[in-house]
């Protein structure tokens, strides 16, 4: 077993972990009940999401400074992971808000906010197979994760703004209480499967761009 | 008047003549623009009061949807006549290309403006009058956001597949700072503004306008390079 | 019992269901630029979870 292999077994072993402890071992919460238990999925994987969008950040301004593909197939493989954290957290997120505000959508920021990363982060994936050059794909890729993050801190304090027209934004502060080591185990093993996914994601990203450059018409 | 706002100037100039000669792309949007607040109309009902409430988010939707539709023929004019490498073969800093383009658009929305909001104040009965002074300021910073997001992005666009899609795909996500700060200003101007609100929405337009534009126009030349 | 539980098993099982989703999805597209780049062996990340 490579070393990758490796950390991906770990990361299973440790959500494998966390989701025993989360579902059958830890007692249900004095305040929230038993639905609290969605609580140690959902906040890890909302991190890995923000984790992932930083890194196609990052990634996107090597790109655009050293001008190396290998950056920009690192950006993307990020972004393919971070839209599926965004939708795994907006549905957990839903199935632990109806049975703890009755309803299953707030205009919450942070809710409205991991929304709208969506459409943004497909809006990048989706320029990228519509673009045929490697290197104009990357460019314009680059950008648009760039500009991405740049207008995503914005757009969560202006429906921050708004919404705090009508109420005070609603948040789940009590977990931090007694719970933060099931969530810390959270934290570390959705961060390895990050890791893990991202980088498998990465190597397949290089096969694929080498096949592309060297078959004509493939890719 | 420095190189670089000259050769800008030179760009709008092309821009204005070539649109004046024809003039049926701007006919075409204004109609459209028409029926876009018709349709609120018959969508929401003749109920006066709450048109009137709706004013301003009405009227900024028909925005957005109408100048999405004019972003499309930015370059896309460019690309009809030969291509944006085109552009590039003029002398100079490319920030040029886009700084001209940025101008063209603020003009066809201005104009667009011009038909816009007393056609909005009409078929909505609100006073905008009353507030043109604070109204102009929201209008101004509102359209200043979105020329300078949308002229940045049918740039990178302009190329591929599907750009109608992709346009206000990448666009949409982007202009939630600007719809939202124009639409509480506006708002909070016809209303008064009671709360005080107002100023706090036009900072954050104004902060988003001037962030948006030092990283459009700092990121523009990596977008045409070839 | 409550349906809170129905709640939780939804999201836990969404979780895992995901990831097995993802891992298959990868490991098919692994399979599918391996052999054509005439590195077989190496690209599959045989074994590995999923």
């Amino acid at each position: 077993m490579n070393r990758l292999t490796m950390l991906g077994w770990l990361a299973i072993a440790l959500i494998a972990v966390g989701t025993v402890l989360g579902l059958a071992v830890l007692p249900a919460d004095a305040l929230q009940g038993e639905v609290q238990r969605l609580l140690y999925v959902h906040v890890p994987v909302a991190w890995v999401m923000m984790l992932a969008f930083f890194v196609v950040f990052l990634m996107s301004i090597l790109y655009l400074v050293q001008r190396r593909l290998k950056w920009d197939l690192l950006a993307v493989s990020a972004a393919e992971l971070g839209v599926v954290a965004a939708v795994l957290t907006l549905i957990l997120g839903t199935l632990w808000g109806r049975p703890t505000w009755g309803i299953w959508w707030a205009w919450d920021p942070r809710i409205t906010t991991t929304a709208l990363l969506v459409p943004i982060y497909t809006g990048y994936l989706v320029v990228r197979s519509m673009a045929e050059d490697p290197d104009r794909r990357a460019r314009w890729a680059a950008v648009i994760g760039l500009i991405a993050f740049v207008q995503v801190p914005i757009v969560y304090l202006s429906v921050f703004w708004w919404r705090s027209l009508h109420q005070p934004p609603s948040s789940p502060q009590s977990m931090w209480s007694a719970y933060g080591l099931v969530v810390l185990l959270g934290f570390v093993a959705y961060t390895l499967a990050f890791a893990y996914l991202w980088l498998r994601r990465y190597r397949l990203a290089a096969t694929e761009l080498e096949l592309e450059l060297s078959g004509p018409e493939e890719g | 008047m420095s190189a670089l706002a000259r050769r800008a100037a030179a760009i709008l100039w092309k821009d204005i003549l070539s649109e004046t000669r024809t003039r049926q792309g701007f006919t075409a949007m204004l109609s459209f623009a028409a029926l876009v607040l018709f349709m609120f109309g018959f969508a929401i009902g003749v109920d006066n009061d709450l048109l009137g409430r709706l004013a301003g988010g009405l009227l900024w939707v028909a925005i957005v949807f109408t100048g999405t539709l004019s972003l499309g023929r930015t370059f896309q004019n460019e690309e009809l006549a030969g291509g944006t490498h085109l552009l590039r073969l003029y002398p100079g800093d490319v920030r040029a290309i886009y700084l001209g383009k940025l101008a063209g658009n603020l003009v066809v929305l201005a104009a667009l403006e011009v038909v816009l909001f007393p056609a909005a104040a009409i078929l909505y009965r609100v006073d905008f009058a009353a507030q043109a002074g604070p109204l102009l300021l929201v209008a101004a910073l509102g359209t200043f956001g979105f020329s300078v997001i949308g002229t940045f992005f049918s740039a990178l666009t302009v190329h591929l597949r599907a750009r109608e899609l992709l346009l206000p795909l990448l666009l949409f996500p982007a202009l939630v700072p600007v719809v939202l700060g124009s639409v509480g200003a506006t708002e909070a101007f016809l209303a008064g503004d009671p709360l005080g609100r107002a100023g706090g929405w036009l900072r954050l337009l104004a902060s988003y306008d001037v962030i948006l534009f030092v990283v459009c126009v700092w990121i523009f030349p990596v977008v045409l390079e070839e | 019992m409550n349906d809170h539980w129905l709640f939780i098993g939804a999201g836990y099982g969404i979780t895992w269901v995901t990831l097995c989703w993802y891992l298959l999805r990868l490991r098919r597209r692994e399979r599918a630029a391996a052999p054509a780049s005439g590195r077989g062996g190496e690209g599959a990340g045989a074994g590995g979870p999923g």
